[in-house]
Order: structure tokens, then sequence, then C-alpha cells
């Protein structure tokens, strides 16, 4: 009983970065539909930065974790510059050469990561350090923050999707970019702040797990296809959708490994990769369908 | 109030659309454009909301030129368009596409409350549906929900690209009846127009495009019954093709 | 103009080939000589070359992305591996059976993803590349995990031992050769025009007779079969696998590979993979450097180069011809007749009924026009006969059958062809190309069919070059000589809506439709074009056209039918239509 909810928890906390992730997905797909595969460094970059402004330069994390916000917004903002620079703001780039670019970007921010932080992997301090017991199983702090950071970010953009001036034009930019522009809006610096805003919180989740998982600089694409995963589980309803499914995507990431050795390890890797597929053929927008 | 000058646009790769439009519409009047599809009136609009560029000529609003002003700020200059086909915010509420049409006044929320009230005095059907989706609306509940939004802003200028499309005549009628109010209350209209007879009962002027000239301006009654309305129409009354003329 | 042998086209395109073959003992006794790191460098390039060349018959001629051609790779390699460590086979048979179980597992799972559309394609084989690659990692026993698997042997081919660098180069480039000579011929072939057709808009490759889902299904499981050899032959040249070869790592450069020497051309996939392997491997900061090299150059390609260095080596097109005389058109009779029936035509948008019950009927052999007002339902009522929109209820009858829930390109293979509101030509093809998939009348895409294409004899050959004369007799028809080699972007508008009713008009069609036939032209332009239909309702062809020009409509029509709010209002000779006070009203005003 205890290993169950041992799992349960653990499986809760991983879903609650896994959530991040998709919701930093969302918000750009949102606002320009565009896939940022790229979306993966962010969250990287925060775990990376994270360490060396709290560890190297030894800032206090009270000062360093908005410092990493800020620091990969800015890349968020540069990322859109460049994947739009030639195009008007209501005609998005092809999808192909989005996904194309995002990749080539994710490929180049390996290559900074390792230059930058070395081949090795590497921990960041926690947050919170330590541990507590609940109902006989073991909870780290780091966790807790984890899951209640996904609840929050969650419950907040919620909130600016649907009673935000910044959030509404958001949503009218993702559906109709060229009415979008003909109400007043400048849908060129509404894609940019969505851009902003999910690297943000990939930075978030970054810093948050970079404690808990060893990092190295390959980790980019690993984190992109979790949150894929999460977004496409869940449904591209704007917020519910990423949260449930990232926290799916954990519990049963975790409840898979209650296998016994390798067939849980085995599982744990094909089931979620089998589930995406399932629901690309059978419901492609996902568990929670949009309110369309 | 708006002025074009000998406008060249065309998309692309194809030649031009419009060729050397020039008209004026001066303040607190409705001007149609008349032409059947093809003629160019849709580019026409596109190219006074700034979503394509001119290739020749010049556009002026209240003496202020449009060149390189983009289509955000036009409308912020109260040069707004209600686009074709409606073009609402499906996945959104009534009441939030509207909210949306204010965007330029967010900060006054006063004034926010001001415009809904006003525009769900002109179309009572909003604010009954205001919670509803945007998308499940009817047609007509459409287009009257199009022509609110972008009276939220407090426009100075309106534009209206094909209102009565694919809509019942008698649902066409109460829109046009509202579009004749807007005038009064101060908006000059621009009207781009398939339904030439109601489009001319309306307006104040029509002029009618054909292969992306104006081939004729005037009003009422005299336009109405031309025979370049009908030969933009119908093709010409003659007997022998064209080619025969040669 | 002469018609060339088909064996004279074979021995012309192919010389490169014999020479090669002629030079291929000299160049072995050079290769003995060789120091190993550059034919090791020779056997990489080799076998990747022959990895994205796959990749490059899947987006460069069909424009399908695949983010999981490593996992056919990974198949192809562990597959011969597991085979001889678990059970002893040799490592051609476990190639074969890789192989196999690749080309099935790209069929069935194409036949799913496939008909996603890009985005959700790309996602759905991302999985599976990931699936394999974790598959891989996980399950120790058989595969060894992350320590990777070993002690695959050379095998011997037909007593000569492959354990010697030189054997092993000169196989692993004959293999690459005669694969580069398939993929080569493919892409030159109708079914490589029929892929880039495909590429280019699919809706309208299908409404010109292409099977598209068949096709897709076919050059996927074609790619898979190149990464599954590549595979191969990469197990037993390092004898040693292990799982980071084949991750998302790997896949980006593979990518990169196909972008730097250019996509769509095959070749390029040559010079990509060239370059890459000359890379240095590095280790310690300098692996960064390359990694940091890798991405910087991927991204200036896509914004630079998009279509990579062999874009830099593209030949010049020939001269073009003096303008000539008009030609006569070179239509043929249609094989079935063109008679249409419609009952009953109903289907809505959304909360609007754009066809309202539609009913009518057009002989065989005559011209009809319809006509209506902005948004009355004439292009849905063309989509609905031609299957590109099927109608929600009711029923339309052509070639003496009932069609409404055929596929589009079903229903152009019966004889039915038809141009778009808003010319649909295929940008990857020039203007000649173009309008041989017309004459080329549709392609079924089976498998038989590429592998004649892979392997073509000098009748293809020569069928080809029929095909191609055929096309430049349309367009000297319509003074377009000029403009035959060149792509379809650098044509005027009446020029491209010409070349769209030439594609339509060659394939012999029974009964043609034209969305907005002459909108957008000119009047010398409308000249040509109601000749042109003049000329093919001579010749038996059954036309129904969509049209706002009045002018036009009168002068070209047999009968006019008139629609408003998705209702027919009219039906009757032009005269009658004209004179008729409903459609005076439904046009200027209610």
């Amino acid at each position: 009983m205890e290993q169950f909810l041992q799992v349960v928890f653990t499986g809760l906390s991983q879903g609650g970065i896994y959530a991040l992730i998709a919701l930093g997905f969302s918000l750009v797909m949102m606002a320009t539909r565009i896939l940022n595969l790229a979306h993966g460094s962010c969250v990287l970059f925060g775990g990376f930065l994270f360490l060396t402004f709290a560890e190297t330069w030894g800032w206090h994390a009270a000062l360093a974790a908005p410092a990493v916000l800020v620091a990969i917004a800015l890349l968020g903002f540069a990322t859109e510059r460049l994947l739009n620079f030639r195009v008007r703001p209501w005609q998005p780039v092809s999808l192909d050469t989005a996904v194309l670019t995002t990749l080539a970007l994710l490929v180049l921010f390996e290559g900074v990561a390792f230059l930058a932080w070395g081949p090795d992997p590497r921990r960041a301090p926690a947050i919170h350090p330590g541990v507590f017991t609940l109902f006989g199983a073991v909870v780290m702090w780091q966790a807790v923050w984890m899951l209640a950071a996904a609840l929050a970010i969650a419950l907040g953009l919620h909130f600016f999707f649907r009673y935000s001036w910044s959030g509404r034009a958001m949503r009218a930019c993702a559906e109709n970019p060229a009415t979008a522009c003909l109400l007043g809006i400048n849908a060129r610096r509404i894609g940019a702040a969505a851009f902003m805003l999910s690297a943000a919180v990939g930075a978030l989740a970054g810093l948050l797990v970079s404690p808990v998982t060893w990092i190295d600089y390959q980790m980019g694409g690993f984190f992109m296809l979790k949150g894929v995963l999460a977004y496409l589980i869940g449904g591209e309803e704007e917020v519910a959708g990423p949260l449930a499914g990232g926290l799916l995507l954990g519990l049963l990431e975790n409840l898979l490994l209650l296998f016994p050795g390798m067939t849980g390890g085995l599982l744990k890797q094909v089931v979620p990769m089998a589930a995406l597929i399932a629901i690309l053929v059978f419901r492609p927008q996902g568990i929670f369908a949009a309110r369309r | 109030m708006l002025i074009l000058d000998n406008v060249w646009a065309g998309y692309d790769d194809a030649p031009p659309v419009l060729k050397g439009v020039s008209f004026a519409v001066d303040a607190l009047e409705i001007v149609a454009v008349l032409g059947v599809n093809g003629a160019g009136k849709s580019t026409l609009l596109r190219v006074i909301s700034g979503l394509l560029p001119l290739a020749r000529g010049s556009i002026t609003f209240e003496g202020r030129s449009l060149a390189g002003v983009a289509p955000h700020r036009r409308t912020a200059l109260g040069l707004v368009q209600v686009p074709e086909g409606r073009q609402i915010l499906a996945g959104m509420t009534v009441e939030e596409n509207l909210l949306l049409g204010g965007y330029l006044r967010r900060g006054d929320r006063t004034a926010l409350q001001g415009a809904t009230d006003h525009v769900h005095e002109l179309f009572p059907i909003l604010r009954e549906r205001r919670s509803q989706a945007a998308g499940s609306l009817s047609g007509g509940e459409q287009q009257m929900l199009a022509i609110g939004r972008a009276l939220m802003s407090k426009p100075r200028f309106m534009m209206l690209d094909e209102p009565s499309l694919g809509l019942a005549p008698i649902i066409v009628k109460q829109i046009f009846e509202v579009i004749g109010r807007l005038r009064d209350q101060g908006i000059s209209i621009l009207l781009v127009e398939q339904n030439a007879k109601k489009a001319i009962e309306l307006a104040d002027r029509g002029l009618v495009l054909r292969g992306g000239e104006v081939v004729l301006s005037g009003a009422g009654a005299d336009l109405w019954q031309s025979e370049e309305v009908k030969a933009a129409y119908l093709g010409t009354i003659d007997v022998f093709p064209k080619e025969q003329q040669r | 103009m002469t018609e060339q042998s088909g064996w004279a086209l074979l021995l012309r395109r192919n010389l490169a080939f014999f020479v090669v073959l002629v030079a291929l003992p000299p160049l072995s006794y050079l290769l003995l000589k060789t120091p190993w790191f550059y034919t090791d460098t020779l056997v990489t390039t080799a076998i990747f070359f022959i990895l994205v060349m796959g990749l490059d018959l899947l987006y460069g001629l069909a424009g399908q992305l695949s983010l999981g051609h490593q996992g056919f790779f990974a198949i192809g390699a562990y597959g011969v591996a597991i085979l001889f460590k678990h059970f002893g086979w040799s490592p051609w048979l476990g190639a074969l059976c890789a192989l196999a179980l690749n080309m099935v597992l790209a069929l069935g799972f194409g036949r799913i993803v496939l008909r996603l559309t890009g985005l959700y394609f790309m996602l759905g084989t991302l999985a599976l590349g990931i699936m394999v690659h974790a598959i891989i990692t996980v399950w120790s026993p058989v595969t060894g995990g992350d320590a990777g698997l070993g002690g695959v042997p050379r095998p011997a081919f037909f007593g000569i031992a492959l354990s010697s660098q030189t054997a092993f180069t000169v196989l692993v480039w004959i293999v690459a050769a005669v694969l580069f000579w398939f993929a080569l011929n493919l892409s030159r072939s109708r079914v490589g025009r029929a892929l880039r057709a495909i590429r280019s808009d699919e809706v309208s490759a299908a409404a010109n007779g292409i099977d598209v889902m068949r096709l897709k299904a076919n050059v996927f499981a074609l790619s898979a079969a190149y990464a599954s050899i590549a595979g191969s032959l990469f197990a037993v040249y390092f004898g040693a696998l292990h799982p980071e070869s084949f991750s998302l790592s790997a896949l980006l450069e593979m990518l990169l590979m196909l972008f730097l020497g250019g996509e769509g051309s095959i070749w390029g996939g040559l010079i990509g993979t060239f370059v890459l392997r000359l890379l240095p491997e590095v280790s310690g900061p300098l692996h960064g450097y390359k990694i940091l090299f890798s991405g910087l150059v991927f991204t200036l390609i896509l914004f630079l180069f998009p279509k990579g260095l062999a874009a830099l080596f593209r030949r010049k097109k020939p001269a073009p011809l003096l303008q000539t005389e008009a030609g006569a058109l070179p239509a043929a009779a249609p094989d079935a007749s063109g008679g249409l029936r419609v009952n009953d035509a109903v289907r809505s948008f959304g909360g609007l009924r754009a066809l309202d019950g539609v009913s009518f009927e057009l002989a065989s052999g005559r011209i009809k026009s319809l006509i209506g007002p902005n948004g009355a339902g004439k292009t849905t009522l063309l989509n609905a006969i031609s299957g590109v929109h099927p109608l929600e209820s009711g029923r339309v009858e052509f070639a003496g059958r009932p069609v409404e829930r055929l596929r589009s390109d079903e229903i152009a293979r019966l004889g039915l062809r038809r141009t778009f509101q808003n010319i649909r030509l295929f940008s990857e093809l020039n203007v000649v190309e173009n309008v041989m998939v017309g004459c080329d009348k549709g392609s079924e895409g089976s498998l038989m069919e590429f592998v004649r294409a892979a392997l073509p004899t000098p009748g293809a050959l020569s069928r080809e070059r029929r095909l191609e004369h055929e096309a430049r007799r349309w367009l000297h028809a319509v003074r377009l000589d000029a403009a035959a080699d060149q792509p379809v972007s650098a044509l005027a508008y009446g020029h491209r809506k010409l070349v769209e009713l030439l594609r339509a008009a060659s394939a012999g069609p029974a009964l043609l439709l034209l969305d907005e036939a002459a909108a957008g032209l000119n009047n010398a332009e409308k000249q040509d074009f109601k000749r042109l239909i003049r000329d093919l309702r001579e010749a038996g062809t059954t036309v129904l056209l969509v049209e706002h020009d009045m002018d036009f409509v009168m002068d070209i029509s047999d009968e006019v039918i008139v629609v408003n709010f998705g209702r027919k209002i009219a039906d009757g000779s032009p005269e009658a239509v004209r004179g008729n006070p409903q459609v005076l009203e439904a046009y200027l005003g209610v």
C-alpha cells in the first residue's frame, strides 16, 4: 500500500512538471498555431541557469528564480522573432518550416548547453530541500512545490485567458489572426508575449525539476517529448487539457513502473507512445476536447 | 473623409485586381460599392484596411496618409471593417466577441459598458444570447454580432463587406435598417454589396466596379436603372458577342 | 519531332552508370592502396546516403515529413544483430527478415498515420521512432540495452570474404549505386511526378486521378525499406550497435544531411552526407562546438538555402523557342459518355444550407453554365459532383452509375476532370509536367507501378517520351511552347489558368467541370478559352462551367442553370434565362 501511495505521489509531482511543459506548448499553440519543438530547451536552460545563479554564483533562490524566468523569457522572444521575422503577422509560417526550424534550434541550443555547462549531468540545489512522510510514503518538499506550481500556473492561466485583455487577445489571434488585427490587436506583439510567457513557464518547470533529476545537455529533446505527449493526451483545451494530460502521463508512467523489473521499464516507455498514436488516430482533439 | 487616389493593387504573381481606383467618401454618408464577384470589391476593402499593400496610388483618411500604417493601427484611427463572411470568433462567447471589439478602449470600463449597452439596444438578440458560443448563432445573428463588434471601438468610418451574403431577405432588411441608423448616428459607411437594389436604396451614392475599375458612379434611381449596372451584372444586351465588334 | 527509340533513351540516361561499371575493377585496385581512414569515410557515407535517400523519397518527393525514420533504421540494424546473436542466422537472412518486417510495419502503420494531416503525421512518426528507441534501450536481454549489442560478423559474399575493408567498400557502394539508380528512376518517372503532385496539392492530385492514399503508403514503405537496408549494412560494418545511434539526435543528423544536400534532388543526400561525414569525430569541448555548428548550419540552410546545395547545380533550362502559330488541339474523343444527372443535392455548412435540393441534368456533348449570386452554392455543387466534398443527401449519376459516395480520384478515373476557383496547379512540377499529369490520366500507385518506375524498360521510356510530346502539343495549341519548361510560378495568371485547363482537357475527360472558368482573364484570353471549350465540345467532351461573366456565359452555353440560396431558380436556354424576371431579381436584389 505504501508503495502504491509512493508511486502516486511521485507520479503527481512528475506529472506536475509535465503539465507545466505542456502548458508552455499550449500557450504558443494558442496564440500562434506554431508547435515550438525547441520549448524543451527552455526547460533545460531554466534548470541549468538556476544552477549557475544559485550554486555557482551563490545567489539566494528568491533572487535566482525570477532572474532565470526573465532571462529565458528573453530567449522566447528571440525565438519568436527568428521564426516570424519574414512573415506578416496575419499570415503565419508554414507548418513544415516551423517544425524544421524549431528542430534546428533544438540542436543549436543543445550545442550551447554543452559549451556552457559541459557534458556531465548536473543537479541544481532544491528550492525546498528535505522530505516528510504522508500516510507512510516519503514525499519530497520539492515534489510538493512541483505539483503546486503546476496547479498555480494552470489556475493563473485560466484566469488570464478568461478575464484578462491580453489573454482574450491571444485567443482571438489563435482563431483568426487577420480578424484580430482588424479589431485593433497587434498580432505580432501578442505572439511575442505568448512566446515569452511560454518560455518562462518552461523555465519554471526546469528550475523545479533540476534538483530532483540529473539534467544534461541532451535533455532538451526529452522534455520536449514529454510536453508534447502530455499536451496531446490532454487535448487542446487551453488549460485543463495540458494540466490533466501532464498529471495523467506522470501517473501512468509511474504506475507502469510497478510492474517488476524490466517489464516495467519497457512499458513505461512504450505505453505512453502507443497511447499517443491511438489518440492521434481515434481522438486527435485529445481526451479533454476543446469546447468548439 | 476617406480618399482613394489611383489605387492599384493585386495578389502576389497575379495581374492587378484594382486598376486605378479613385473615389472619396465624405462624412456622414453611405457609399455603396457594387459589382460582381471578381470585380475587386473585397480586394478594395482589404487594401483600405491594410491587409494588402498598394502597388500604386494613395489612401488618405481624415487628411492623414495611410501608407505604412499597420492594420491594427488603422482601427485605432477609427477606420473599422466588418469582414466578408462575418469572421466572428466562433470559439468565444457573444459577450467576449463584443468585448474584443472594444479592445482598443480596454482601459475605460465605463465607456465599454456604454458601448455594449448601445449594441444591445441596436441588436436585442445579442443581449439574449450573451453567454452563448458565437459559433452557435445563426447567419443573421452572426452578422449582427460582427457589426456590433465593430461598433465597440467607436469607429468614425465603417466598411462592410457583403453583409447580406447568405442571409434571408427579411434579415437583410433588418440589418440594412441598422446600417442606415448608424449613418444617422455619425458614422460614415462604405458598403460593399452584390445585392445592388437594396444597397442603392440605402446608400447616398453608389459606384460600380467592373474588372477592377470604377465604371460608374451616381445615386439612386439613375444608378439603378442604368445600363451599366445591368451590364455589370448580366452582361450586355447586345446580340452580337464582343469579339465580332473588334 | 524525331522519336528516339526506347533503347537509345535508356543508354543516354544511364551513361554515367555504365561508365562507372566499366571503371570498377581499376577503382577497386586503387582502393586496396588507400588508407583505412578514407575507406571508412567512404563506407559510412554510402550507408548514410542510402538512409537519407529513403528520407528524400518520402519528403523530397511526396512531401511527408517523417520524424521516425531512425526507427526503421534501428530495426534494420538490430534485426540483423539479434537474429545472429540469438538464433545464429546469417546476416543476409537477418537483413532480409528485417527488411520484410520494416515494410510490413510501414505499410500497416502508414495506413493509420498517413490519413492524418501534416502535424499529426509528424507526431505519429515521432512517437514510432521513440518507441523503437525505447524498446532497444530497455529490453536488455534481447538488445543489450544501454551497453549495446556486439559481435555481428561480416558474412561472405559468394565466397569473397567481406572482412576485408576493400571488399566491403565495394559492396556497399554497389548497393548504394543500385539503390540510387532505383530512386533516381523513380523520381523521373510518372510515379515520381504523381508523388510531387501529391506534395504540391493533395486535393488537386486526387482530382486528377491520382490515388493519394495508396501512393503515400507505398512510398512510406519504400523509404522504410531504404532505411532498413542502411541499418543492416550499418550493423554488419560496425559489428556492434549502440542505442545512441538510433536516437532523436540521429534523426536530427539525418535531417541536416538531407537539407544541406538539398531535399527533392535524390543525389543531394550524397553531398549532405559526405560533408557531414567529413566533420571529424571529436570529443571534449569540441563536441559541443560540433553540435552548435550543426544547429547553426541547419537553421541557416532553412532560411537561406531551403533547397540545399543541390540547387546550386541546377541545370539551366534550354533557351525558349520562338512563338509559333497556334496549332490544332490534340483532343481525342473521350471513352465514356459525359452525361450527368444530379438529384436533390443537399449540403449544409454549420447552420447554412448551401445546397437545398438542387436537381438538374446535363446531356452528353453539351455545354452548360451554372450561374448565381455569390454564396449561392455553385462551388459547393461542383465539389459535390467531383467528390471533393460529398453531399449530405441526394444522388449524382455520372458515366451511368451513382458516384456520390466515391472518392474524388475514383470519380476522376471514371472520366471526370475539373479546374479550381483558385487555380490549383502543382508547384513542385513545371508547366509541361503539369500537363503530363493530365495526359497520363492519373496514377493508381500500386507497388507494381513503383517497381516498373524504378526499373524502366525501353518501352516505358518511350512511353514517357510520347507523353511529353503530347503535352508539348497541347501547349503548342495555345501558344505556350515557350513556357513549357518553366516553373508554374513564372507564368502570368491568365497563362496559369490556361495550363490548368490543359491539364484537365488532356486527360480526355468525358465530363469537364470548370470553376470560375474565365475569372481574372482579359478579353483576348477569354476568347482563347471560349475557343478551347468549343473545340473540346467538338471532340465530344461535355462541359459544366461556373462563371460570372455574363457575356462569356451567354455566348458559350447551350444551356444555363441559375441557383440562388442553394435552390435552382431557372434552367434553360441562355435567352430564356436572361429574360427571366426571377433571375434579374436574384442578381440585382429582391
